[in-house]
């Protein structure tokens, strides 16, 4: 069933799914449209941002973006942060002393910071290095980077880094006149030799650092010669007036970036990437971007990118989710209607109980007192309990009534019988003598009937559980068929019995009184001489048989034999009741066993079989 | 001099009828209608014997209410309860009333005047002390004195009634064999229905079983009646 219904729901379901992917794709993109136009507010708001990014003409600026992860001074640029990247090339030339093509020189320059440190990296591409030779004073005759600053007090230091050989470079300060005064020291700084040219990577103390500075590339490319081919930088070193400002950037903005959700990309209005974080985006992605303003002048942009895989990602996302939750519910539902149905279940089998309690094993009505919930099989229950109360109620008053009625009506039978009894204690003419004879036999069959009744009445308070007793079935019924012998004379018994011990619980006055009620039966339908009665064991049960020849039952009536007042006799003189079969029905259950009848096969006379189970150690109601 | 019989029955005409019968056989009958008419006359003078219904007008146990108040004024005064139902008959004798005997109201008078003299003879013998004509049947551990109409199990008295006397009498008198109902019903001359004789024959082993645990010398012979076992006790039933 909880697969019907996933099916059926797909089924239903599938057609609106790329309704649902478009209108997803839609959202989406008004999220991060709403997302990157936040973020640009938000970024256009810091003053120390904006200065960080601004470009303007008038002064150059060297950003530092922040190094939060340790970098190793070793020349290889894969520990510095992307974005820390500014590419050099043609358009920053500061001097020119031989013909430049793109060839000769181009560098990237990555600045960084923490909190104690300044970094530089120089990714220099260079068609010809030329080192500084062993024992050459000057520093410039040769390929070297040169940068200045203002220290903190605002004296202006002009500093040149040059190699004899890659690995280890050192730091010279350099006087005004360009001579060499004195190494440097607490830096360092590395060159390492690259297929391109070169890398220069240095660390300095920011406690040397004002505000500003300036650094270029010096380029030799002769041997030779050594003069020096080009200059290119942002800004030149020679003086302190040719210095730049040293920006750093705002030590949040990266953690800002970072944490939007999306890949973000920041960049200042000369298209120059201020800040990026997992920006490059494999695939299929959507993209939004806005600009950053202040004081009505545009200072940069935001962008931002979202993968966007509606053929994968989403629609597996949209299904699974759909498909848990329709599982939950599934499960759910079908544990709520599992208990529903336990819960009803154990109800009806309540009602059950109820109604396989309402009747004892004899037939009797029994009183009910039932608690059932307030819910409608509660009250089914209670109805039915209130129903066969007064059916009970009922039953039981016409039980005294039968009895009352049998004991009202002895004593006026008794008047009758003694009032006779006294006339004939009188001496009567023969006349006279008749009608009293006639009287005292009306009287005699009246006395007749009512103690049939009182024996039904009788037996059902005899059937007593204390009385119960092992016996052996064999005796009795034995013991019996010889009594019957004597008994009827006109009659010859057939008695078969398989085996001497059928051993059985119960009362076995009762089962005497049991057999002489179909022996009496027998006796009186059967046209024969002989009455036959059988008893053998057959499945862990007594089977007793009393067979008669003669006319058989009407179908109609044979199920109906052992009910009360229930009689085949044609009979004028009334005084059978159809107790008899009755009575051995009664004491037929009581044992736990059963009395049927039924027709000779051949149609020559009827078979009663009383079934009772061999040894029953529990008694009366089961 | 004759018999002075009191007979406490609510029923007028079954009443006046056992008054006519008895006053036919020469006996003095006084017939009451209730408990408290019965009791007012028998406080100046107590009757030879009482014939008693159990249910009397509204009080449905008068008749046993006033058994145990003539007992308590008499213990020798015989006593017969005459009853509508048999079942009364276990009443009576669980309750221990100290009745003589008791009768459906089934008895057919002959039969109901048979009885009243026999419990005449059984005081006349009591009082008479005569020891000549006491006919003593003794079969093992049990003695039956047919004059006194008493029984004796070991020496102890077993207090039987009437009814209960002639049925132990019939059987004992021919140990070993069995007696059918007919035969008990006619030779303990007893008026009951047939087929109270069971309930007849419980209530006697009840009462020798009081005196013996072990008793067990009525032997039910199924289909056929009882019989008297003496000697090595045997129970085929079980």
């Amino acid at each position: 069933m909880p697969f019907m219904g996933m099916f059926s729901f797909l089924f239903f379901v599938w057609p609106f799914t790329q309704h649902w992917q478009n209108e997803l794709g839609q959202s989406q993109q008004t999220a991060l449209d709403i997302a990157v136009h936040n973020v640009a507010a938000m970024l256009s708001e810091d003053s120390r941002f904006l200065d960080f990014i601004e470009d303007d003409t008038s002064i150059v600026r060297y950003r530092s973006v922040p190094i939060i992860e340790a970098v190793t001074i070793d020349g290889r640029t894969t520990d510095w942060p992307e974005h820390a990247s500014r590419s050099l090339g043609i358009d920053d030339l500061l001097e020119i002393h031989f013909p430049y093509n793109t060839q000769s020189l181009t560098f990237d320059l990555s600045i960084g910071s923490d909190q104690e440190n300044l970094y530089l990296h120089y990714r220099v591409r260079d068609d010809s290095v030329v080192f500084r030779k062993l024992n050459n004073l000057s520093v410039h005759r040769n390929d070297h980077i040169q940068f200045s600053l203002r220290d903190r007090s605002g004296l202006f230091h002009r500093f040149t880094l040059a190699a004899t050989q890659p690995g280890e470079a050192s730091i010279l300060e350099v006087a005004a006149n360009g001579r060499a005064l004195r190494p440097l020291e607490n830096v360092s700084a590395r060159w390492l030799a690259t297929e391109a040219g070169y890398n220069v990577e240095l660390q300095l103390p920011r406690a040397m650092l004002g505000g500003s500075f300036s650094t270029l590339v010096a380029d030799v490319d002769d041997e030779k010669s050594r003069d020096i081919k080009f200059m290119m930088g942002l800004s030149h070193t020679r003086q302190a007036e040719d210095l730049g400002r040293l920006v750093f950037s705002p030590t949040e903005l990266e953690s800002v970036i970072a944490q939007i959700p999306y890949g973000a990309r920041v960049s200042n209005v000369s298209g120059r990437f201020i800040e990026t974080s997992g920006y490059h985006i494999t695939g299929p992605h959507i993209e939004a971007a806005s600009s950053i303003d202040a004081g009505g002048r545009h200072l940069g942009t935001v962008s931002l990118r979202q993968t966007l895989d509606p053929s994968n990602y989403l629609f597996w996302t949209i299904w699974t989710q759909l498909l848990i939750a329709l599982a939950a519910t599934i499960l759910v539902v079908g544990l709520i209607s599992f208990f529903a149905l336990w819960l009803v279940g154990s109800k009806l089998s309540g009602v059950r109980h109820l109604l396989s309690s309402l009747v004892d094993s004899q037939g009797r009505v029994t009183e009910q007192s039932v608690e059932g919930g307030s819910d409608a099989i509660g009250k089914l229950i209670r109805e039915l309990a209130s129903t066969m109360n007064k059916v009970a109620q009922y039953n039981d008053y016409l039980e005294r009534m039968a009895s009352r009625l049998n004991h009202e009506l002895r004593t006026p039978v008794s008047v009758v019988k003694s009032s006779l009894e006294n006339l004939q204690a009188e001496n009567l003419d023969e006349q006279n003598a008749v009608y009293v004879d006639r009287a005292t036999q009306g009287v005699l069959r009246l006395t007749n009937i009512l103690n049939k009744m009182a024996e039904a009445r009788r037996l059902e308070e005899s059937l007593d559980e204390d009385e119960v007793m092992s016996f052996n079935l064999v005796e009795v019924v034995s013991g019996c068929v010889a009594g019957y012998e004597t008994a009827f004379g006109s009659k010859s018994f057939e008695l078969s019995i398989e085996t001497e011990q059928i051993p059985v619980t119960g009362i076995p006055e009762l089962i005497a009184q049991m057999l002489d009620k179909l022996i009496d039966n027998a006796v009186e339908f059967s046209t024969s001489a002989t009455i036959r009665v059988r008893l053998h064991v057959e499945n862990e049960q007594a089977l007793l048989r009393v067979i008669n020849d003669g006319p058989g039952l009407r179908n109609d009536i044979s199920a109906n034999l052992f009910e009360s007042m229930v009689s085949m006799r044609d009979d004028q003189t009334g005084s059978h009741l159809g107790l008899g079969l009755y009575i051995a029905r009664v004491i037929a259950e009581f044992h736990g066993g059963s009395l049927s009848i039924a027709n000779r096969e051949d149609a020559s006379g009827v078979i009663v079989t009383f079934k009772v189970p061999l040894l029953r150690i529990t008694a009366k109601l089961r | 001099m004759a018999y002075r019989i009191a007979i406490i029955e609510d029923d007028d005409l079954l009443r006046q009828n056992y008054v006519d019968i008895f006053t036919r056989q020469a006996y003095q009958v006084d017939a009451y209608k209730n408990r408290a008419d019965a009791q007012e006359i028998f406080q100046s003078r107590l009757p030879d014997l009482a014939i008693i219904d159990i249910g009397l007008g509204d009080e449905i146990d008068g008749g046993f209410a006033l058994c145990q108040w003539l007992r308590q004024k008499s213990q020798l005064l015989p006593i017969i309860f005459l009853t509508a139902r048999d079942d009364d008959i276990d009443i009576v004798s669980g309750l221990r009333m100290g009745a003589d005997d008791y009768l459906t109201k089934d008895v057919s008078l002959p039969h109901l005047v048979a009885r009243v003299a026999a419990l005449f003879r059984r005081i006349e013998v009591l009082l008479s002390n005569e020891e000549s004509n006491v006919t003593l049947v003794a079969e093992g551990n049990l003695e039956l004195d047919s004059q006194r109409l008493t029984c004796h199990w070991s020496s102890t008295l077993v207090d039987l009634t009437l009814t209960e006397f002639w049925m132990v009498f019939a059987l004992v008198k021919r140990p070993g064999h069995v007696k059918s109902r007919a035969q008990l019903m006619q030779e303990s001359q007893m008026v009951v229905d047939e087929s109270t004789i069971t309930s007849h024959i419980k209530r006697i082993r009840r009462k020798f079983v009081e005196v013996d645990e072990k008793f067990d010398c009525i032997e039910t012979v199924y289909g056929m009646g009882y019989r008297w076992n003496p000697g090595p006790q045997r129970d085929k039933r079980s």
